[in-house]
Parts: C-alpha cells; structure tokens; sequence
C-alpha cells in the first residue's frame, strides 16, 4: 500500500527535486524530509499547504492518494465502465452538500434510456444541474477521459463537479 | 436499501427490502403512476426500460456490498444517507 512518504518521494522525484531542493523550499532539514519520505515521521500540518503548493498536487492528493485532474487513458490502459463510479458533488453558498454516487453501466443505460440520473434540485445549482449533458460525460469517459469532468460555479459560490473515478 | 435520516430533533433509520422496490411490480407501478401523476415532467419510459434500470440496481446490490448512492448534509446539520 503506498504510503504518504512513498507519495512525497514520488512526486518529488516527479518534480526534479533532491530531498535537499525540497528541504530548502520548505525551510525544513534534508533529514526531516528523509524521514518523512521513510514514513519514519509526517510532515507539520502547517507545512502541508506548502508542500502540495512545491510538489504541484493538492493536499487530498498527498493525503490519500486520490486525484481528481482529468486524465486522458489510452485504451491498452484503460478501464471497462463496470470498474468506473460517477459522483456529482454539490456544495451550495449556504454549506448544504449533495453527493450522489452512481456506476458508470447505470448512467450509460439510463442515457441510452433518456433517463436524467443527476439530482433535481432547485436554486442555481439546480440549473447547472441541469446543465451537464450526461451523454457527452459517458461519450469522455469511453474515450478515455478520468477525473474531474465537469466543474461549475455560480455567481451565488454553488459548486457543481461530475468525477468519474 | 438503508435509509438514514439524523437531524437535531429525530433520527431515522429504514431498512427497505430492495427485492420489493427493483421488482418488475415495481417498474410497472412506478411508470403507471408516474405518468399518471407527474405528467409530461415524468421521462418517456417504457416498463421494460425501468425493470432494465432496475435490474442494474439489482446488479450493484449484489457486486458492490454497501453502495451510498446518495448522501446529504444540510447547513442547519441534518442528514441523510441512501444505502444500497
């Protein structure tokens, strides 16, 4: 199982950086960065912030390993959509939060269908609900496409995303 | 299916057989009434194309044990979780 240390090490490395080019970013010995890159510590909470901003990734990234960039699969490389989850995260202005998981299979068939597997919801985020065309979410997906898909925000701060992991 | 609602005054929890909701009974039910009473905003759907919906739900309560399908967090801290 790869480990955060494991995830610091590979992104550095991603990134051309020594542990001691990482180490003078942050202000932190090159030892310290040794032993987080061993799992033998973690880095300081408030460095966190810091070292997604130098290794490029987000903290959710380094944390649990999950990414949500949208990524291009060549087909030797890609999955069948029974392996795929849709999720539509809303998160309104006012602090509600909606998300709904769905298997790529059941949105592929309800578009086959004409059924409208997102939410219906009303204010903007209804709208921008209503916005996204599923049947092109599932054509991205069969070509290859993975990630964050689909990304709004309305003027009121409602945040609409599709991701296909 | 579970059903979880827990809001500051009540919490609610349901527990619903899903062979009676993804049933062919079901799909006959839900596209008779819904064209009955939801009109026009109820999508043009055949009973054969919802027992083929829900057949596919049958298929992920058996392929992927515990499914949330749905889940909601309001502002003022109730929520609510769907379960498969």
């Amino acid at each position: 199982m790869e480990t955060i240390g494991n995830r610091i090490s590979k992104y550095r490395k991603g990134k051309g950086f020594t542990q001691e080019d990482l180490a003078g970013k942050l202000c932190v010995s090159s030892q310290a960065v040794s032993k987080w890159e061993t799992d033998a510590s973690c880095p300081d909470i408030s460095l966190l912030p810091q070292l997604c901003n130098v290794l490029g990734i987000t903290t959710d990234e380094l944390l649990t390993g999950k990414s949500n960039k949208t990524e291009f699969f060549p087909p030797e490389r890609r999955k069948g959509l029974e392996e795929l989850t849709l999720r539509v995260l809303v998160n309104s202005a006012a602090g509600d939060k909606i998300k709904v998981n769905l298997p790529m299979t059941l949105v592929k068939m309800a578009v086959e269908i004409g059924v409208n597997v997102v939410p219906n919801v009303g204010g903007d985020h209804g709208d921008m609900l209503k916005s996204i065309d599923m049947e092109k979410v599932v054509q991205m997906v069969e070509q290859g496409l993975i990630g964050k898909l689909v990304e709004m925000e309305s003027a009121d701060g409602d945040t609409v995303e599709v991701v296909v992991e | 299916m579970r059903i979880t609602v827990t809001g500051s005054n009540k919490n609610i929890h349901l527990r619903v057989p899903t062979s009676l909701i993804f049933s062919k009974a079901s799909a006959w039910i839900a596209v008779t009434m819904g064209r009955k009473y939801a009109g026009d905003s109820f999508p043009n759907l055949s009973v054969e194309d919802m027992e083929r919906l829900l057949a596919e739900f049958r298929h992920i309560k058996r392929t992927h044990k515990d499914w949330c399908l749905v889940e909601v967090e309001s502002n003022s801290g109730s929520y609510v979780r769907v379960t498969l």
